[in-house]
């Protein structure tokens, strides 16, 4: 297949291309000449479409994990929205930019080999243009030059999963305005199941009993004289305050699903004694080592590829900034389980603390206490 | 007149400019784009005064707080548009109802009666600029004079106190 002038230039470093202030609309529109071939519009045209309710994270969206039937045309709306969100107990403010109001945005679930069609809506409310970046789609920066969108627009776009795994996507509106979206909430993930569902370590077949998206978000928020979190009026109206706050790589909040205490007492996850559940972790950003406390990732694929054999019996594993990992655990023990960025200062002063309650009964052969704490008694 | 030469002050879009510390009002303003090309030739009609129903404005500036102290006040200006070049002139005015001369063969304000204090210029997209004028009490036009955009909408009043 030929290639236009303007497809080669997409033969460019992503970061040439990041680097210039505007993908241009002519580019676009090659690309989609590139991609109708009249044999793939056929095909599509043929496949069964489905529309994937969107829920906010922790959950998942209601999904088989064995797929019953052949490829088809999953849709799925995002709104975009930017609104005020509190990050803390102390009434620290963001002006988030969201896709569907939440942070981080709604997971897909899909399996390879279906579609994703898009539908994303920039609404009018809001100040700023947007767009999205698939890190599990291919082609035009993940999708993100086909679907910039103003306040008031929407684009649509479909894009093949063709790699079974979870991904993250983001915002990627260019320059300045690519970390400043990603650091203000605006990342989620995908999730892609082979057709016929994960494999375990030894290429057994491998089923989890539920499933919960932690979507791990540093946040620079800008402070005043004092040392005060300071507090903008609209969105976008903190640009110079936290670009300066941003380039000193140190965030003030490290949080799990947008805010300290999101996913802890009563909004704790929770699981039962002989359960298996899959948790998968997204960080658009940064590096991050999640963490089980009291547990461990019985199976971990960590760099999220489920092509790859899951490692077993982890203690903590790694989730590389921009990537998103899973990692599975049958609870053995009913409490409370903390699940932590294992980067302490993160996990504790930060906020990057997940909590598990767990129902059963209680192993003593794993754990027991042999004696309460009490005196150290004296010698005889 | 030209509008050029009225540009007392111009400050220059930098990437990083903090507020200034000298200043005593901080005045936030964001320039903004939104869905529909506007029309360079035939102007909308979302001008000042002009009672039009501003959530059509393809364009916009918004300022927070809208009221600051007499004496110096910064203006932070922050340009959301992604692809569109901005810029922000402040002028004194006596009436927010009154509809401003507009030159429709240039589709920009009719600058030869109003006496801009400053100015900033030529704002990149997602760039920040800061300007600084020392203002007495009273009300003051914030507007975009580049073909168009002042009729798509972009413009908001400052009131000094």
């Amino acid at each position: 297949m030929s290639k236009s002038p303007l497809l080669n230039t997409q033969l460019l470093s992503r970061r040439g291309l990041l680097a210039a202030a505007t993908v241009s609309a002519a580019a676009a529109t090659l690309t989609t000449v590139h991609s109708a071939s009249a044999e793939e519009a056929v095909d599509i045209a043929k496949l069964p479409r489905v529309k994937q309710a969107m829920v906010a994270p922790p959950f998942l969206p209601e999904h088989e994990q064995v797929a019953k039937d052949g490829p088809k045309i999953v849709e799925v709306l995002f709104n975009i929205e930017e609104k005020k969100m509190i990050l803390d107990d102390e009434g620290t403010e963001v002006w988030a930019l969201t896709y569907n109001g939440s942070v981080p945005g709604p997971m897909i679930v899909v399996h390879e080999g279906d579609y994703v069609e898009l539908t994303l809506r920039n609404l009018p409310a809001n100040l700023m243009e947007h767009n999205i970046d698939f890190h599990s789609s291919t082609g035009a920066l993940g999708g993100g030059a086909l679907t910039k969108v103003l306040p008031g627009e929407q684009a649509v776009l479909r894009w093949k999963a063709t790699k079974p795994g979870v991904f993250v996507y983001h915002c990627a509106p260019g320059d300045i305005m690519i970390p400043y979206h990603v650091v203000h909430g605006m990342n989620g993930a995908v999730m892609v199941l082979p057709r016929d569902g994960l494999k375990d370590e030894a290429g057994k077949p491998f089923t989890y009993d539920k499933a919960y998206f932690i979507g791990e978000q540093d946040y620079y928020i800008p402070r005043d004289e004092q040392g005060n979190f300071k507090k903008y009026e609209v969105a976008g109206e903190n640009m110079s305050d936290a670009m300066a706050v941003m380039r000193t790589l140190t965030p003030t909040h490290v949080v799990f699903n947008g805010a300290r205490g999101a996913l802890t007492g009563d909004n704790a996850l929770k699981a039962k004694v002989g359960e298996r559940v899959l948790f998968i972790h997204a960080q658009a950003n940064r590096d991050s080592r999640p963490h089980l406390i009291g547990g461990h990732g019985d199976h971990v694929w960590d760099t999220g590829s489920f092509n790859d054999a899951p490692a077993t019996n982890l203690e903590t594993w790694f989730i590389r900034g921009g990537s998103a990992g899973a990692m599975s655990y049958t609870f053995k023990q009913p409490g409370v389980y903390a699940y932590v960025n294992h980067n302490l200062i993160e996990a504790v002063m930060l906020g990057a603390t997940a909590h598990v309650v767990v129902e059963g009964e209680w192993n003593d052969d794993l754990m027991m206490q042999v004696m309460k704490p009490g005196p150290i008694p004296t010698q005889g | 007149m030209s509008l050029k030469s009225h540009i007392l002050i111009t400050a220059f879009a930098v990437l990083l400019t903090a507020p200034s510390a000298f200043a005593d009002s901080l005045v936030r303003v964001t320039l903004i784009d939104k869905a529909g090309a506007i029309d360079p030739e035939s102007p909308h009609k979302l001008g000042m005064g002009m009672k039009a129903d501003m959530s059509m404005a393809k364009m916009g500036i918004k300022a927070s707080p809208t009221t600051a102290k007499r004496g110096a006040v910064t203006f932070d200006v922050t340009n959301l548009a992604s692809a569109i070049v901005h810029e922000v002139i402040v002028v004194p005015i006596t009436d927010e109802n009154k509809v401003l001369p507009y030159d429709e063969s240039r589709n920009k304000i009719d600058t030869d009666s109003l006496q801009p204090l400053g100015s900033v210029n030529e704002i990149e997209p997602n760039k920040t600029a800061s300007l600084t004028l020392n203002l007495s009490p009273g009300k003051y036009l914030l507007y975009c004079n580049i073909a168009g955009h002042y009729m798509a909408g972009m413009w908001t009043v400052v009131t000094v106190e």
